[in-house]
């Protein structure tokens, strides 16, 4: 619309900064209350603005522990959630672009009967896996592990059905062209394949990373020693800490701590992002 | 360089469809041959086939009397240049011809030689550093045939490589490929639909039609005795006139009489022949205005000047022939006109067997 009216622009803005008030109000809440004691966020009023215990908060949050936690610092947490947000990442994308590559390019027996059965696993989001899948880490003894906590959920449908539908619209000569200039499967995809999908894994980075980041489920799942808990994890112990009352400060300085990695890479790769969602190959 | 020798190449896809059907010509070396017909006439399948890119189901290829039949596309030390040019994208020009080499593994000083003589060639050189992107098509196709260059390949394909350009560029381009080939004499097989690139550009054409050869022979010869109706038709432009009518043999000379009883004089073929149906065919450049009492009538139906000629289409015996003068005659629709031509210019065709006779 390129109308030029006073009223309906200043109604637009208006609805826009209400939403962005709304939606910020909860992080702002989350930052304010870390800076805060024990006792100020017990009762009303909640105070609104920053307090003086901001630095003490964050320094025990970070290096001392909480009992409330298990004791481990947070920041170990932090470490754990980000192994295993990475391990994921880097898991998923590496086996899907290899998955989809071979479902592409190779014509091998069955080809399209393993297609449609990593296709049809779409269909099964973790929950549904997740007590076989449980009791195969238990048989394999990976519980408490970095191992534990990534594998079983590298394995990417999505991302492998992404990676097919870009393959196939790389035009055909390209391949023919890598042929004639004496390209093996192994160099057509490291000099060819992989650069042209630098932004489809850039996109996918983002996503797969928040996706691991936020797990929840099946960490709390297969680990019991508190050295590898995840901060997701750390947050519910928090809050449910047994018959005292939850510690809030602390609670949402974990949050904030919390929001910081997948806010610092969607930052860092936005561009190739949005490049990624946007742009048609030509 | 190379020889290129096909031998009653077939092509059939699984699902039955014959693609190509024993298909022979030989390429001498140096030749530049171009494989021209309608689209889904089998040529590309050819082109592909000699490449690699296309199983062969039957025949087979030589390059310089060695079967390749079953060699991988990169072991025939072909070039091929592709209609959408192919480049890799994410690659700089100099990537993008410098790749084979690179997997070659040549140093990258030769490399460096190699792709900057290309360059040179085809003027490349301001564009080296930037990516396909930002090139323009002409540019791109040079790039293209860049890739090819420095390869210093035995044969060179072009899989209809002037058909993603607009005319103007298309004509330039033309030039600059047979300028090349006359510098480099590196054998070439060239795949188009245009019949004006073919006759322009090769030294010898191979014609085909739904999977055949229809004839195969240097320009002027295809152009001047052309075998079958189809190649006939299928080259020049305007295409050849055809009227059908029988064949009178007369003492003194012979004639096609038309359905409406048209009168048409054509020189006499074997003795034997009487009476039979044929069609002829004359080149729209060929017929000229008859004078007083000579020629045949026809009635102007459209005129279409092109500067250079007056492309005249008129109804002669029923049929839509036209005429193309380099003299500017006032021809007005619907005006009378007396055709004629010389005995030697007509082509007759059998009309069963589409066969010159």
């Amino acid at each position: 619309m390129v109308e030029n009216r006073p009223l309906a622009a200043l109604l637009t803005h208006a609805v826009l900064i209400a939403g962005i008030l709304f939606l910020c109000f909860p992080v702002w809440m989350a930052l304010v209350a870390s800076t805060h004691g024990p006792g100020a966020l017990a009762h009303a009023p909640i105070p609104l603005w920053f307090g003086d215990q901001g630095w003490q908060n964050y320094r025990q949050l970070l290096t001392g522990g909480l009992p409330e936690a298990g004791g481990v610092p947070v920041g170990r947490m932090m470490v754990n959630s980000l192994v295993m947000a990475l391990g994921i990442t880097f898991g998923k994308i590496a086996v899907s672009i290899i998955a989809a590559y071979a479902i592409v390019y190779f014509r091998f027996p069955l080809r399209m009967l393993f297609f449609w059965v990593i296709f049809l696993t779409l269909m099964l989001p973790v929950e549904v896996r997740i007590l076989p899948t449980f009791d195969v880490i238990v048989r394999l003894d990976m519980l408490n592990s970095y191992a534990g906590l990534t594998i079983p959920l590298i394995a990417s449908a999505t991302a492998t059905f992404l990676f097919r539908q870009f393959f196939l619209t790389i035009p055909d000569e390209l391949t023919e062209a890598a042929r004639i200039d004496r390209a093996g499967p192994l160099r057509f995809f490291w000099d060819i394949l992989l650069p042209l999908s630098r932004t489809n894994i850039a996109a996918l980075f983002i996503i797969l990373f928040i996706y691991g980041w936020n797990q929840y489920l099946w960490p709390l799942l297969i680990t019991t020693d508190e050295g590898f808990y995840t901060v997701v994890m750390g947050i519910q112990r928090m809050v449910n800490s047994g018959e005292s009352l939850p510690v809030w400060h602390y609670v949402m300085g974990t949050a904030v701590l919390a929001m910081i990695p997948p806010v610092v890479v969607v930052v860092a790769m936005q561009k190739l992002f949005v490049k990624g969602l946007v742009e048609s190959e030509k | 360089m190379a020889q290129l020798e096909i031998s009653s190449l077939t092509k059939t896809y699984p699902g039955g469809v014959t693609a190509v059907c024993d298909a022979n010509f030989s390429i001498r070396d140096g030749e530049f041959i171009v494989l021209v017909g309608p689209s889904g006439c089998g040529k590309s399948t050819i082109l592909r086939m000699i490449a690699g890119l296309e199983t062969i189901t039957g025949g087979e290829v030589k390059i310089d009397g060695t079967r390749v039949n079953e060699q991988e596309p990169g072991e025939r030390d072909i070039a091929m240049v592709f209609q959408n040019y192919a480049l890799y994208p994410h690659m700089s020009i100099f990537d993008n011809m410098g790749f084979s080499l690179k997997l070659r593994k040549r140093p990258k000083t030769e490399i460096e030689e190699k792709v900057l003589e290309a360059a040179e060639i085809l003027n490349l050189k301001p564009y080296l550093e930037r990516s396909p992107g930002q090139l323009s098509g002409g540019q791109r196709q040079r790039v293209a045939m860049g890739r090819a260059l420095v390869r210093d390949a035995q044969v060179f394909l072009f899989d209809e490589p002037l058909s993603n350009l607009d005319a103007k560029l298309r004509v330039v381009m033309r030039t600059e490929i047979k300028a090349l080939h006359q510098r480099l004499k590196t054998t070439s097989v060239y795949v188009t639909h245009d019949q004006i690139e073919a006759m322009t550009m090769a030294d010898r054409i191979v014609v085909m039609n739904a999977g055949r050869v229809e004839q195969v022979g240097a320009p002027l010869e295809l152009y001047d005795s052309p075998a079958n109706l189809f190649v006939a038709g299928f080259l020049g432009s305007p295409s050849m006139n055809f009227i059908k009518g029988r064949y009178q043999r007369e003492k003194d000379g012979a004639r096609v009489v038309c359905e409406d009883g048209t009168a048409l004089p054509v020189s006499p073929v074997s003795s034997a022949w009487h009476d039979e149906p044929v069609v002829l065919g004359i080149r729209p450049e060929h017929l000229r205005l008859a004078g007083e009492g000579e020629g045949v009538a026809a009635t102007v139906d459209v005129v279409e000047p092109t500067g250079a000629n007056i492309e005249v289409f008129v109804d002669l015996a029923g049929e839509r022939v036209c005429a193309v003068f380099s003299e500017r005659h006032p021809f007005r629709p619907g005006e009378t006109v007396a055709l004629g031509w010389d005995l030697d210019k007509v082509h007759l065709f059998d009309s069963d067997t589409g066969k010159r006779i």
